[in-house]
């Protein structure tokens, strides 16, 4: 779909004191710094110092920051321009008629992930064909080096344009001994975001590799080829992972958070008494210190409950890349196998592995338990058969789930909200966006914060109305975001009035608080 | 119920985890994922007339076989009963992984009941292939006499010879433990252990 013709302002709005932006600048791909030209006039964001009160009305430009490194980043597309005149022109030689005609058959899909080593040897491109890969990857390392693009420097991306004046971005990641890159021509995802997905496929390789392995490999001989050491499964989960990157988000990754199973209050305590008896009856039979994490979720990667020590937790990145991992092995975990692999969690310390033994419990549950063990199996295995007999003596498992189901009635207009609670950084929605949505809550979200993903303010709110000339579809949506909570908000309606909006996002606020127990895990229980 | 351990083990894709999932589920999956790290899993199997009808509990360790997760595996062979060492019939690379795998365990398990059975699997394909890209039978069938190994071709796709692999271990360990078994059949309700005083408790009122 050809975005920057289907969107119009809401002529109407404009004037008013909330937001309406021109999303021919925004959401088009034709570039989000000419918008700075004349940011301010189309633009403005709602920012309140307490979201309680409405007050003060504060317009703010959006990209107001990539303003300032409009300079630089015209500099490097023009230093561009002469180092490598065919990536951006059309050229006559053999080799850069290649490069560009590569770039030019992928516009179905919008971006595309790199990572290579230091030395500048490839180790995975989302791009099927290799010999194509590498020589981009000569280029990009060249460029990378060139510009001293590394995570010291404030100098992570830049930009240029086609002849058409669609803008691609190249967002850099220069992490210890790997690259990486991707290569994005929408414009809904800020740099930070970008940046956010460039640490989510680097910890991946962590995970599979750890650090301290990745340091002595590299240590020994920096131009190690690290693609050949990675397993068969380890780049097909890159690959399954970089498509859905650039595909279908996950609103997980989007929100930075993981998703729980809506439960009453009275089921979860059940599963976490038995989870904590269980573990007790455990460590006295003196076993101590074999269980680190015990997690229950649901088939769809829902938390239900989670065991802990009460110093640590768990980082969401680690749990959302552990996610990734089971939900892959999904079909095997189905036929009663019970899988037992050693993991490093890149946030936790990236130095070691731990253990995970993942099972599908009878009850159509997975229990994750990870060690920091290699030969705790039978004694975990035993655990959790414990725990699930357990589980379905004490614990009614049908119907785990408790969806909310009145929401439709209380919210008429509203569509679709994505409610995230920041200090458990979990989220809930009652059901999972299309990929559209996700663009509009980009959108949203992308007027309240920096394009180094800063908030400009403690607490903002957004409100954009969208018009589609091509189809029926009217759309409002709303970001509310303050210190406790995020909240995404669309309705299918262009009409109401932008206070019966708030409005009905302040009850909606108060709803979700009044059922905060049964929408999100608070502590977990922990020994 | 008798319970043993056995171990599958061999290079990557040669298709361990489509012969454990023939064996337990009767069924093939062309796609499916490389196994990450190991999975646990177990079957029970019942003998034949001829073995007592005896029925026996697989608990198997579906390893992975790339190279990374090698450090892993003395874990899942130490207490086994069983190893299944698995090549690829198309695979010719493969079968100097497997006796890799056979000098591993000769070395590093003490137990000298230990049964390895080396196994070719992906038959079904030899057919459409030429025999000078297939493993040489006859070599691997010579290597297995000479280590002592049980061998057989197998299919995981079609399902050919899966089972009778199982099989023709379960019979094996039935024999190695037949003793045992009879044993602990005995009727131990019937005798008095005389040794045993008749009220040990220190606390019980007759002391």
């Amino acid at each position: 779909m050809e975005k920057s013709a289907s969107f119009q302002i809401n002529p109407q709005n404009s004037a008013r004191a909330t937001t309406s932006v021109d999303l021919t600048n925004h959401l088009s791909a034709r570039g989000l710094f000419h918008s700075d030209a004349d940011a301010g006039t189309s633009a403005s964001i709602k920012t309140k110092s307490n979201p309680e009160s409405a007050t003060a009305t504060i317009s703010g430009s959006v990209g107001a920051d990539a303003d300032l490194n409009i300079d630089l980043q015209s500099l490097i597309t023009s230093e561009l321009n002469s180092i490598y005149p065919a990536t951006v022109n059309q050229s006559t030689s053999n080799k850069s008629a290649n490069t560009s005609r590569f770039i030019g058959e992928r516009t179905g899909k919008d971006k595309h992930f790199f990572i290579f080593t230091s030395a500048g040897k490839l180790v995975f491109s989302q791009w099927e064909n290799e010999s194509h890969a590498m020589g981009l990857t000569g280029i990009i390392h060249t460029v990378m080096n060139y510009f001293n693009i590394n995570d010291n420097t404030s100098m992570k991306q830049f930009s240029m344009y086609d002849g058409d004046g669609i803008m691609t971005r190249f967002v850099f990641a220069d992490k210890n001994h790997i690259k990486l890159m991707v290569q994005c021509s929408n414009n809904y995802e800020s740099t930070a975001q970008l940046q956010q997905q460039l640490d989510l496929v680097y910890s991946y390789i962590i995970s599979s590799v750890s650090q301290r392995n990745l340091n002595k490999l590299m240590m020994k001989r920096s131009n190690f080829d690290l693609q050949h050491y990675l397993t068969d499964l380890d780049q097909q989960l890159l690959q399954s992972l970089c498509d859905s990157l650039a595909t279908q988000q996950k609103l997980t990754w989007f929100a930075n958070s993981l998703e729980c199973l809506p439960m009453t209050p009275k089921k979860r305590n059940a599963i976490n008494t038995v989870l904590s008896s269980q573990y007790l009856d455990f460590n006295i039979s003196n076993r101590n210190g074999q269980i680190l994490y015990t997690l229950v979720t649901s088939l769809d990667m829902r938390l239900i409950s989670i065991l802990r020590p009460s110093n640590h937790t768990l980082h969401t990145i680690d749990l959302q890349i552990l996610f990734e991992l089971v939900q892959l092995q999904l079909t095997d975990l189905l036929l009663d196998k019970v899988l037992w692999f050693p993991i490093c969690f890149p946030k936790f310390n990236d130095n070691g592995f731990l253990y995970a033994l993942i099972k599908v419990l009878p009850n159509r549950t997975i229990i994750m338990v990870i060690s920091s063990q290699k030969n705790a199996f039978e004694t975990l295995n035993e655990f959790v058969g414990r725990i699930g007999d357990k589980l379905m003596e004490d614990v009614n498992s049908n119907n785990l789930e408790f969806p909310l189901l009145d929401w439709h009635k209380m919210f008429p207009c509203i569509n679709h909200f994505v409610y995230k609670m920041k200090r458990t950084v979990q989220i809930y929605t009652p059901f999972q966006p299309t990929n559209e949505m996700l663009q509009y809550y980009n959108h949203l979200k992308n007027l309240c914060e920096d394009d180094q993903g800063r908030t400009l303010n403690k607490s903002s709110i957004a409100m954009l109305k969208w018009k589609n000339d091509t189809s029926p579809g009217q759309l409002s949506g709303l970001y509310w975001t303050t210190e406790k909570f995020e909240l995404y908000i669309l309705l299918n309606d262009i009409n109401i009035s932008n206070q019966s909006i708030l409005r009905s996002a302040k009850r909606l606020i108060q709803h979700m608080r009044e059922v905060e127990s049964y929408l999100f895990i608070s502590r977990g229980v922990t020994f | 119920m008798l319970q043993f351990k056995l171990v599958l083990l061999g290079d990557s894709s040669v298709g361990k985890s489509s012969i454990v999932h023939r064996f337990v589920k009767d069924s093939f999956d062309e796609y499916r994922e490389s196994t990450i790290g190991a999975a646990f899993l177990s079957q029970t199997i019942k003998l034949s007339e001829q073995y007592d009808e005896q029925v026996l509990k697989f608990e198997i360790w579906d390893t992975a076989g790339q190279e990374r997760y090698k450090s892993l595996a003395p874990m899942y062979y130490r207490n086994a009963n069983a190893a299944l060492v698995v090549y690829d019939v198309t695979e010719p690379g493969s079968l100097p992984k497997a006796k890799l795998w056979v000098d591993e365990l000769k070395e590093k398990v003490s137990d000298d009941k230990l049964i390895i059975c080396l196994v070719g699997n992906k038959l079904d394909l030899a057919a459409e292939k030429e025999s000078s890209s297939l493993v040489d039978e006859s070599e691997a069938r010579e290597f297995a006499k000479d280590n002592n190994l049980l061998f057989h071709q197998v299919s995981a796709k079609t399902g050919e010879n899966v089972i009778k692999v199982f099989e023709e271990i379960g019979e094996i360990l039935y024999l190695q433990n037949k003793d045992k078994i009879q044993e602990s059949k005995k009727p131990a309700g019937s005798n008095v252990s005389l040794q045993r005083p008749s009220t040990n408790d220190s606390q019980s009122c007759c002391v």
